[in-house]
């Protein structure tokens, strides 16, 4: 029943999202037919550009051009890039494993200060510890990614010489992956050392020591366990952030990834590949969000039980 | 105390994991910059449009010719601005319509494969089958092999402009059946490497046909910013970079270790005017368009906006070129274009002009992506302003689609006018009848049977005749206002040797085997 409904659900969202795809592009100002003809150097007439335009369906009434558009969907066939004549699946499928490793690099390094810097936040609350820690959040939140991005750029790559300043190879991993960590970071820090403090003086917590049970195993069963279900919310919400986030710093720092794609995409009005763009970010969301859901059922089964009591 | 020590474990632990994190980020592919600098003779080059794909015959800028490791069936001399054949040893047509290409025998493509005609015609139909501005550009109706190193080629009508439009950066031949995303060409150097987001390094071809490269490797790189090129220069990481921006030259050529170098470009910045729109009357009227073309202080704009970096221009092919007119100055002043304005029928009085007893106004657009045209649309409109016309100035964000529109009366605009050693290019895309660039909607039957004829012209000599013809006719019209031709400057090290600065981007190879590097 809820697997059931979760599909209908998705299917809705997915509609919605084939809409938005299309209505983005085609409220977009700029014409691909001027480029595809390189207009810049080669003498065309406005019979040719219309001839391609009238190739290419943009001439078709807007109805016929969205079903044409679903019906090329439901094959599984995002066109073609107008601009390299490559099926745009084959483009996103080379730049995502690039966007995926930088995603998953920065949300683990996040995660990871979130568990050392929540936990000495949690465990000095109120002391100069836990100070720094909400100082330490307080700037990744109000520092630009990019500003961020830049300097380390000019310190560790123009002035020390430490780390390339583009591309993926020798180390060039580091700065964009700490640059969006860092961005990316604060809220976990902050919510899971709340969650921590608070979960300490849960009434199950001080039962559990009543009953004599280790601090080991009431932190990492009980308090832990407990204090991740916030987290694990944020992970979901954050995503939409994270990826905003690696196109930027994909940009700064020559890395080809799905945002550096979707960049040059936008500046070159390739709609296949905008199109797709916003159709894969959106069923990962939707995928994330949805395993986030599950998630808290295993995190705190009184959830799943509530659900059945209802049903 | 125990939940203290737990804590402290669980830090330990995650310090440890955060440290392999960082550690397996450092992890990738080895850096191709640093094998290329480890060879001899290393030459690194910046230029400024990036390939947006490895494939030649898509790509959108000229990366992939520039780069020095293809060639086209003809080429265009940077010094003559003339065509010569280069894959093809020479051509011959009896109606410009059938054509027989005569391919340089003993080229051999990057990865051993003979260049034959066969290979040729693959690759001019894949450019063909990929890329609609090469199908448009050579109308090539069929090819067919005729033996090992010639083709035929029939164009879908009488098309002298063929041979110019081989040169296109898109028509370059490769071998299509080659395996990998590599371009493989013909050209001094191949690619051993190439990131469209980071870098191609590219090593001398020992089988190169036409001698062998100075070069031992190249590292080639675009950025589209104009400091950090210069920067990059300055840093030594460059040794040549293409087109510094204006403000930097002064300070590059004060640098005694490096050179400046600045040649005539090719574009021509222009007002173009709207001949179809609401002041269709005012613009279609010869002595109201002196009259607008006497506003325009040429020498004023490149000395301030161009900063000396330019050359005046009036007609459509400044310069010596074999096809240039021979140059007529305009006059210049509120004088002379308050008489022109009297003589198209205007009021004036006072030194203001007015219609109807009413005062002109006019709307003039312009754009951002060539930094200097918003600032000669400023210096027009205080000269406008000086003889009572008003003209509101409109910065459009795609000017190519703001001015179909027809909602505009002059716009200031650039074209490349010489281009690819024949002036079939500009003339048809920018007064053709049904032209995409002739936005002005300009319908002059003379100059339209004058450009037929020069469009069914197979004998070069005539061809260049009836374009300076056309040139000459388009200047005593006054259609338009042609104003500077902005040179193009590259900047290198003392140690490089060999270097052509070209007159655009579009039609040369950067990278050449003569390059050197001491």
């Amino acid at each position: 029943m809820v697997a059931l409904k979760k599909l209908g659900e998705g299917l809705v969202f997915l509609w919605l999202l084939t809409l938005v795809a299309f209505a983005v592009v085609k409220l977009a100002p700029g014409d691909v037919v001027l480029s595809m003809l390189r207009i810049d150097t080669v003498a065309v007439t406005n019979e040719q550009i219309e001839a391609l335009r009238e190739e290419l369906g943009l001439n078709m009434p807007i109805w016929q051009q969205y079903l044409a558009y679903l019906g090329s969907l439901a094959h599984l066939d995002f066109g073609t890039s107008a601009m390299t004549g490559q099926p745009v699946i084959a483009e996103i499928g080379k730049a995502f494993p690039a966007t995926l490793m930088l995603a998953g690099y920065a949300l683990a390094l996040a995660l990871i200060l979130a568990a050392i810097l929540g936990a000495v936040g949690a465990r000095f609350a109120g002391r100069w510890p836990d100070r720094g820690v909400l100082a330490f959040c307080m700037l990744g939140a109000s520092i630009p990614t990019f500003w961020l991005a830049l300097v380390m750029l000019n310190v560790f790559s123009v002035r020390l010489g430490v780390v390339p300043s583009m591309g993926m190879g020798d180390g060039g991993m580091i700065l964009p992956t700490v640059a969006l960590a860092f961005a990316v970071a604060p809220p976990y820090i902050k919510i899971l050392r709340n969650s921590l403090i608070e979960s300490q003086d849960l009434d199950f917590v001080r039962a559990s020591r009543s009953r004599g049970l280790g601090e080991q195993v009431i932190f990492f069963r009980h308090i832990l366990r407990a204090s991740l279900i916030p987290v694990v919310t944020i992970a979901g919400v954050s995503l939409g952030s994270l990826l905003g986030g690696t196109v930027v710093v994909e940009k700064i720092f020559g890395i080809p990834g799905v945002g550096k794609l979707m960049l040059e995409a936008l500046t070159r009005r390739d709609y296949a590949v905008i199109q797709a763009f916003i159709i894969l970010i959106g069923v990962i969301v939707f995928l994330i969000n949805t395993l986030v859901d599950l998630s808290y059922r295993w995190l705190d089964p009184a959830i799943s039980l509530k659900g059945k009591a209802r049903a | 105390m125990k939940r203290a020590s737990t804590l402290a474990r669980a830090l330990t632990a995650l310090a440890a994991a955060a440290s392999l994190a960082l550690a397996a980020c450092g992890s990738g592919s080895s850096d191709s910059t640093a094998d290329a600098t480890a060879a001899d003779k290393t030459l690194n080059f910046v230029t400024v449009y990036p390939a947006n794909t490895t494939d030649a015959h898509q790509v959108q800028a000229s990366f992939i010719l520039n780069s020095g490791a293809v060639e086209t069936l003809v080429g265009f001399d940077p010094d003559t601005l003339e065509l010569y054949p280069w894959l093809a040893e020479s051509w011959d047509t009896d109606d410009a319509q059938h054509w027989t290409f005569h391919l340089r025998e003993g080229v051999e493509f990057h990865n051993g494969e003979p260049m034959t005609a066969e290979k040729v015609m693959a690759s001019l139909q894949d450019s063909i089958d990929v890329n609609p501005g090469v199908a448009a550009a050579l109308t090539i109706d069929s090819m067919e092999v005729v033996d090992e190193h010639t083709l035929s080629i029939t164009t879908a009508d009488v098309y002298p402009a063929l041979i110019s439009n081989l040169v296109h950066f898109n028509a370059v031949i490769t071998d299509v059946d080659a395996e990998g995303d590599l371009p493989v060409g013909t050209g001094a150097f191949k690619f051993d490497s190439f990131d469209i987001a980071g870098e191609a390094v590219l090593s001398r071809n020992d089988s190169y046909w036409d001698g062998t490269a100075k070069l031992d490797k190249v590292v080639m790189t675009a950025n589209e910013d104009s400091n950090a090129r210069v920067m990059a220069l300055q840093s030594g990481d460059a040794d040549i970079i293409y087109r510094p921006g204006l403000e930097s030259l002064p300070t590059l050529e004060a640098d005694e270790s490096l050179t400046v170098d600045t040649v005539s470009g090719t574009r021509v910045y222009h007002l173009l005017y709207n001949y179809s729109g609401a002041n269709a009357d005012l613009w279609n009227n010869e002595e109201f368009r002196r009259g607008i073309d006497a506003l325009v202080d040429r020498q004023s704009i490149v000395d301030t906006v161009m900063g000396g970096q330019a050359t005046v221009a009036y007609n459509v092919f400044p310069g010596d070129w074999p096809f240039s007119p021979e140059t007529t100055e305009h006059e210049f002043g509120v004088e002379a274009a308050l008489q022109h304005f009297e003589a198209a029928g205007l009021d004036v009085a006072d030194g203001k002009v007015t219609r109807d007893g009413q005062p002109l106004s006019l709307k003039m657009a312009t754009y951002v992506a060539r930094a200097e045209l918003p600032q000669i649309a400023q210096i027009v409109q205080d000269q406008a302003r000086q003889v009572g016309i008003d003209m509101e100035i409109y910065v459009a964000e795609n000017i190519d689609e703001y001015l179909p529109q027809g909602d505009w009366d002059l716009v200031t605009y650039s074209l490349l006018t010489i281009s690819r050693g024949d002036g079939a290019f500009f003339l048809n895309s920018a007064f053709g009848a049904d032209a995409a660039q002739n936005h002005g909607r300009l319908d002059d039957p003379t100059l339209q049977s004058m450009l037929d004829a020069f469009n069914k012209e197979v004998d070069v000599d005539s061809r260049t005749e009836q374009t300076r013809e056309i040139a000459e006719y388009i200047d005593a019209e006054a259609y338009n206002s042609y104003i500077t031709v902005p040179n193009e400057s590259a900047a290198f090290k003392d140690t490089v040797t060999g270097w052509k600065t070209p007159a655009n981007e579009f039609e040369f190879q950067m990278i050449t085997k003569d390059l050197d590097i001491n």
